[in-house]
């Protein structure tokens, strides 16, 4: 599932994929792939980009639940 | 069995040169190891590239075994060109998959360096070679079995299908870059 909350933040913020992989200290393909939704980051990472973006984790990370 | 000074002499030096060499390998190595750097994502598909690199290994070795022992002692090749083989095989694996998944170069490595690189090994080799297909004294083949000069051609195959696969790659992101950018341009 993609994650548009964090593409969102990043276009919010006018950071470009490349620029926020430098922040957290990744490669630019992992900011794409946790954008795509292809890799799930660990806390740390997670965490890493959420103080980059100035968010918190429910608001980058948490999955709403969707109701059926 | 009275053994010579000059056996003795070559023995030394042989075993000085390994060491040597293995000196050499673990400093280039400590060296190249501290200034990589791989994030998570990177180091997990490098994990499964080691994987699939280590049961190439193993099955390789396997059919080999397989092939040799219902050979009534048949042997394709000889003591060094067939783990030689097996060995490229494995390497060639492992860095295909890690090129393909973005995970084989670290976070401050240039791509282009390596496409060089291996552009030129791969074209030393087919050098090499293409010079010793007409020298009789360098024969791929004795009787019967592939000679441990067949290292270039292997090494040939191996630098050409990671040359290929760094310049397929390296094709296939730059299309994915302009969609990425057009995308964000067209959302901005």
């Amino acid at each position: 599932m993609k994650n548009l909350r964090l593409k969102a933040a990043r276009a919010a913020r006018d950071l470009s994929q490349q620029q926020l992989a430098d922040l957290v200290g990744v490669s630019r393909q992992t900011i794409n792939a946790i954008e795509m939704g292809d890799y799930n980051p660990t806390i740390n990472l997670c965490v890493a980009v959420c103080r980059a973006l100035g968010k918190t984790l429910d608001e980058l990370f948490w999955a709403e639940e969707s109701h059926t | 069995m009275l053994i010579s000074p000059a056996y003795i002499f070559d023995l030394i030096a042989g075993m000085a040169l390994i060491a040597g060499i293995a000196v050499m390998f673990y400093f280039v190595g400590r060296k190249s190891r501290r200034e990589k750097k791989y994030d998570e994502r990177q180091s997990l598909a490098r994990l499964k590239a080691y994987r699939a690199a280590f049961w190439t290994f193993v099955v390789l070795l396997a059919i080999n075994a397989f092939v040799e022992s219902t050979g009534d002692g048949y042997r394709w090749g000889d003591a060094i060109i067939e783990p030689f083989l097996f060995i490229c095989a494995a390497i060639t694996v492992f860095v295909v998959i890690c090129i393909f998944e973005d995970a084989y170069f670290a976070l401050n490595e240039k791509r282009s360096f390596y496409l060089w690189m291996f552009g030129i090994i791969a074209f030393a080799n087919s050098f090499i070679f293409l010079g010793n297909i007409g020298n009789y004294n360098c024969a791929y083949i004795e009787n019967g079995r592939v000679t441990f000069r067949a290292m270039n051609p292997v090494v040939l195959v191996m630098f050409a299908i990671l040359f290929a696969s760094l310049a397929i790659k390296a094709l296939i992101s730059r299309g994915k870059e302009r969609e990425r950018s057009r995308d964000e341009e067209g959302a901005s």
